[in-house]
């Protein structure tokens, strides 16, 4: 537990650092340090799993599927050999993810361990008739010896085997596996392919599978989440002090599990309402934007040079200019 | 901005590299010559978002990392192996340097000072 969260701590600080180095020597051991750190984090976590207890995830969000193979590739200890193939644009449900990429990341474990240390592993995921997702790991190695293949099996699928071939201490990963396929009612296999090599498969069902968030998409306009907050100033129509009829749908289209938008359009109004008033209209879009001017002029604005009257028309001028010359020109000076 | 997950550990998306063919400082300017967009589709999300954001006009390696949400070093990185394959160009520094207008610059700028 303390070694988890040791590891987290370690990861973040790593993060920063990593973000900020130039030099290519210095930030490869920086991703080395990042590697083992990580590989520490998955031990723990492997630990928690196995003495039956729920690894707590700090900040559970919904994964899209690539995000599920890169993560699990993190934390084996030859990622680079991991190729991904073809990922179906889907995301594993918050719940549900991290134990998903504590899976992959055991067999990947395995796949690069058991083959040629030259040959690539490669990852792919498919979606089936049935709405679940079928992900693949295939590597090159000799495969798995018949006897010793259907024991493994019967392992992943939760059955209890414990005959003297089968040393407990070598099969720690594949232990984890069979735990959490059987908590979240994955159906993970092993298969030798005729060609040479084995392939792994993890059905992961269509229960534990989503969408990808939208807020995710790469949209790369910026929102306007601290804009509804001024709402404050206004004469409020709503009976509640707190959720404001205006501000819900502009942040509804935003996943509500990627919170950064919550917390931001919940903010106590006064702080962001004695924001200079020239800094408002420049994250409005047009839709509302002659609203916002309408409405948003408190009468007590200090500053106000001209009479409350004037107001409106000010600012709607304003805005119009700022977003003319933001389309003209993109590095062009705001203001 | 698009977020990686933060278990995606950024070594992962270089494959641990963290040297470029050529040399990419934050101001080097990348372009895309001709847009593709089957290979964009084919691409990890944070090269797609790289690789659409060159496409309009040509971008700074620094400008690219922050609406990629990726380091630079990874950026770099990313940066360098779409242009190892000919998807982006890279602008060599003394390209669009206008000499006499820096001078210009610099003399005012001696004239304030």
């Amino acid at each position: 537990m303390r070694i988890m969260a040791s590891a987290y701590q370690m990861g973040s600080h790593l993060e920063a650092v990593e973000a900020d180095e130039q030099n290519p020597d210095r930030l490869e051991r920086l991703y080395r340090i990042d590697h083992a750190n990580t590989r520490i984090r998955r031990h723990a976590e492997n630990l928690q799993v196995l003495l039956g207890r729920r690894v707590e995830d700090a900040n559970p969000q919904t994964v899209t599927l690539v995000d599920v193979v890169r993560a699990a590739s993190s934390a084996v200890e030859h990622y680079a050999r991991i190729r991904v193939g073809h990922v179906v644009d889907l995301a594993v449900v918050e719940f549900a993810a991290d134990d998903v990429i504590r899976v992959l990341t055991e067999l990947l474990d395995n796949a690069t361990r058991f083959s040629p240390p030259t040959a690539p592993v490669i990852v792919s995921a498919f979606i089936t008739e049935d709405g679940s997702v079928l992900l693949r790991i295939e590597d090159a190695g000799v495969g798995l010896q018949p006897d010793h293949l259907s024991q493994l099996n019967a392992l992943l699928n939760g059955r209890l085997v414990t005959p003297a071939t089968l040393d407990p201490a070598a099969h720690l990963g594949l232990a984890v596996v069979a735990h959490l396929a059987v908590a979240r009612q994955l159906r993970v296999a092993l298969t030798n392919r005729p060609s040479g090599g084995a392939t792994a498969t993890v059905l992961v069902p269509g229960a534990l599978l989503c969408e990808i968030p939208t807020a995710a998409a790469p949209a790369g306009a910026p929102v306007p989440p601290a804009w509804p907050s001024p709402s404050a100033g206004i004469p409020s129509p709503s009976p509640g002090g707190g959720a404001h009829p205006w501000s819900t749908p502009m942040a509804a289209p935003h996943d509500s599990t990627n919170s950064p938008t919550v917390p931001l359009s919940t903010l106590p109004g006064p702080a962001t309402a004695q924001q200079p008033a020239g800094s408002l209209p420049q994250r409005v879009p047009t839709s509302v934007r002659d609203q916002s001017a309408a409405t948003t002029r408190p009468p007590a604005d200090p500053g106000a040079g001209s009479p409350p009257e004037a107001w409106p028309d000010e600012t709607a001028a304003f805005a119009a200019g700022v977003s003319d010359a933001r389309t003209t020109s993109d590095e062009g000076q705001q203001r | 901005m698009p977020m990686t997950y933060w278990k995606v550990r950024p070594y992962v998306l270089t494959a641990g590299r963290t040297r470029t063919r050529r040399p990419l400082l934050v101001h080097t300017l990348v372009s895309v010559p001709y847009y593709d967009a089957v290979f964009a589709s084919g691409l990890l999300p944070e090269t797609r978002t790289l690789y659409e954001q060159a496409r309009g006009s040509a971008r700074s390696v620094a400008e690219l990392s922050a609406v990629c949400g990726m380091s630079l070093g990874v950026t770099r990185v990313v940066v360098d192996d779409l242009a190892a394959t000919d998807r982006l160009l890279i602008h060599t520094d003394h390209d669009n340097v206008d000499f006499r207008l820096l001078e210009r610059l610099r003399d005012g700028l001696r004239k304030l000072a």
